[in-house]
């Protein structure tokens, strides 16, 4: 299991586009993928459930990431945040 | 005439909260999952509606739609509350969906709090997908009269016929297409009744009264019953028209049309048959169509004719090539967003433009149909020679490969064409040696004549002062189709106005082709002429 903390820099935050952006790309794996805020923890390859998050830009999340291609996964998903979702 | 409780439609934008029914379990997971694509096809078509009229930036949010739509924790949950409780997926799928537009309400920021907005949609869309119903909300269990604003085709073929009594509407048309299914199906059908939506309740006791013309939604129990009675005393006379139509008729010095049907599915085929018509003068193929989600195929197309045909299997029907366009819509074609619908991208030319998808599917259903049944293929909205060329070579090459491949047709059935867009009313000489047999589309041709929109009810009334041209064309059309010894005939409005019989006659048409419901009063009409 992977666990990583990271800033959402989107000057929006998980909107409706990022969440979906984030959710396409998390269901591509294998992996059991999860995203921690505030107490709060939901399945990454679910659009609403991220948007239910409430992630405003600069917010910190924490990325859970379990299963055969996990290292992968990880990897992808924190690119994609750095890169502002720009895929 | 009908007597009936009133439901009132309200093309309503709040979600409703579905009532909890007891399901098989299968059934409804199977049927939940079936309606997402449709959803997301659904979301496509208005993308693209919107693509020339928004920035791009903005479209994206279509993407996050579909999403939404297949969200995998709303999809598996949905799944497991149907499966625990055994209810229906619209059910179970509000349930769900309104568990994510609630906490989507409790998040703090603006932002997302408006994509509250989408999720509504979304779910209201799926709701009606499930339910079967376009933005008609509710499904007819008990017979009722439906009170309406305006009811479009799609909601109209969607509707339980058998639960269907009549159907007030405030506003709509004489010849657009509801009106003319509703006719079709025997249902009366009241327009332009002002405000009926807004004064009528639902279960109001209403009598629709068609020899004046007016709706009664304020009769006393003796008023009504005095309507019921003569319902049923119209009834009966009906049941003797029907029985003495089952035959061919004559007028009295023996001349003779064939009486056929305008026929858009099975049901309406049955009643054909059970109303003693001649044959199917026009099957509406495009109404096959309106009803399914996605492209049918050959296959789909096959099973669907064959249902209808069977009905007559010895009878000679003549099968219209797809006709949409203008307030016939499907989900799964672009919408065109034209100006004019009716003068634009409809019919053939819409089907040569998605050839493989439309036409090729549908020449080829029908050619196979020619091995069993004996079938006649209409071509619409014929405009001049080049068109008549292009389909006529279309189905010289289906035919041909279709032998190729071993299917064994022997002879290519008859093609005919409608006689609808005035260039061809007009000049008879250029298109008779071409075609074999001509069908005059006389409610198109009466709205290009008049320059009047069939579909706009503030134009409609224009139609009417069409007939005078309309008689003068076909007599025309038919001296110089009858020279050739080739067929004719009339489907529209027109065909059935029993003040022109006795001209049909004269002009020697081969048939003309109505709603079925019509024709046992029409037969009875010959047989009292000269």
């Amino acid at each position: 299991m992977i666990r990583t903390s990271i800033k959402i820099e989107d000057k929006i935050g998980f909107h409706a586009r990022t969440a979906a952006i984030f959710a396409k790309k998390a269901s591509a794996f294998k992996s059991e993928i999860f995203v921690k805020f505030k107490e709060k923890k939901v399945n990454a390859k679910s659009t609403l459930s991220l948007m239910t998050l409430g992630v405003k830009s600069l917010d910190d999340i924490e990325l859970t990431v379990e299963g055969s291609d996990e290292v992968h996964a990880n990897q992808t998903l924190v690119d994609l945040v750095k890169s502002n979702f720009k895929n | 005439m009908a007597s009936g409780k009133a439901k009132v439609f309200v093309n309503q934008d709040n979600i409703q909260e579905p009532n909890k029914k007891n399901s098989k379990a299968d059934e409804e997971i199977y049927n939940f999952r079936e309606a997402l694509p449709i959803a997301v096809n659904k979301i496509q078509v208005l993308k693209n509606k919107l693509a020339n009229n928004i920035p791009k930036k903005e479209l994206e949010i279509f993407e996050s739609y579909s999403a939404m739509i297949n969200d995998p924790e709303v999809v598996e949950k949905t799944i497991n509350l149907i499966k625990t409780q055994n209810c229906n997926a619209s059910y179970a799928y509000y349930k769900i969906s309104k568990e994510f537009i609630d906490a989507l309400e409790q998040v703090d920021d603006s932002y997302l709090k408006e994509r509250v907005e989408d999720l509504k949609m979304i779910t209201k869309m799926i709701i009606d997908i499930l339910q079967g119903n376009l933005s008609i909300s509710e499904d007819l269990d008990s017979p009722v009269i439906i009170v309406a604003k305006k009811i479009n085709t799609n909601q109209l073929s969607e509707l339980n016929h058998t639960n269907l009594l009549g159907i007030v509407t405030a506003k709509g048309g004489v010849t657009d297409h509801a009106s003319i299914i509703a006719k079709a199906l025997g249902i009366p059908y009241l327009l332009e009744v002002k405000e009926a939506h807004e004064k009528i309740k639902t279960n109001d006791l209403l009598v629709i009264d068609s020899k004046n013309n007016c709706v009664h939604y304020d009769l006393n129990k003796k008023e009504i019953n005095q309507f019921n009675e003569q319902i049923s005393l119209d009834q009966k006379l009906m049941k003797q028209l029907i029985k003495d139509a089952q035959d061919k008729v004559y007028t009295k010095s023996g001349k003779t049309l064939d009486i056929l049907a305008n026929v858009g599915s099975a049901e309406d085929a049955e009643q054909a048959l059970k109303l003693g018509a001649d044959g199917i003068g026009l099957l509406r193929s495009e109404l096959c169509f309106l009803k399914c989600s996605t492209f049918p195929n050959e296959k789909a197309q096959l099973e669907t004719y064959s249902e209808i045909l069977n009905k007559l299997p010895n009878k000679t029907h003549t099968l219209r090539l797809l006709d949409f366009g203008t307030d016939k819509k499907v989900s799964y074609l672009p919408d065109l967003n034209e100006e004019n619908p009716a003068l634009g991208q409809r019919a053939l030319r819409l089907g040569f433009s998605h050839y493989d998808k439309l036409l090729k599917p549908q020449i080829r259903a029908f050619l196979k149909l020619s091995k069993k049944y004996k079938i006649k293929i209409l071509c619409p909205m014929i405009a001049n020679i080049e068109d008549l060329d292009k389909i006529l070579n279309a189905i010289e090459l289906e035919y041909k490969e279709l032998n190729d491949l071993g299917e064994n047709i022997k002879n290519s059935p008859p093609i005919g064409i409608m006689v609808e867009v005035p260039n061809v009313a007009i000049n008879p000489e250029d298109f008779i040696s071409k075609a074999d047999f001509f069908s005059f589309g006389t409610n198109d041709l009466a709205q290009f004549l008049m320059a009047a929109d069939r579909t706009n009810e503030d134009v409609s009334k224009y139609l009417a002062s069409a007939d005078h041209s309309l008689i003068h064309l076909i007599k025309n059309f038919a001296k110089h189709v009858k020279k050739q010894k080739k067929e004719i005939s009339i489907c529209g409005e027109l065909a059935s106005n029993k003040k022109y019989l006795t001209q049909f006659l004269e002009m020697n048409l081969d048939g003309i082709s109505m709603p079925p419901n019509l024709i046992p009063e029409i037969k009875a009409e010959i047989k009292l002429l000269d």
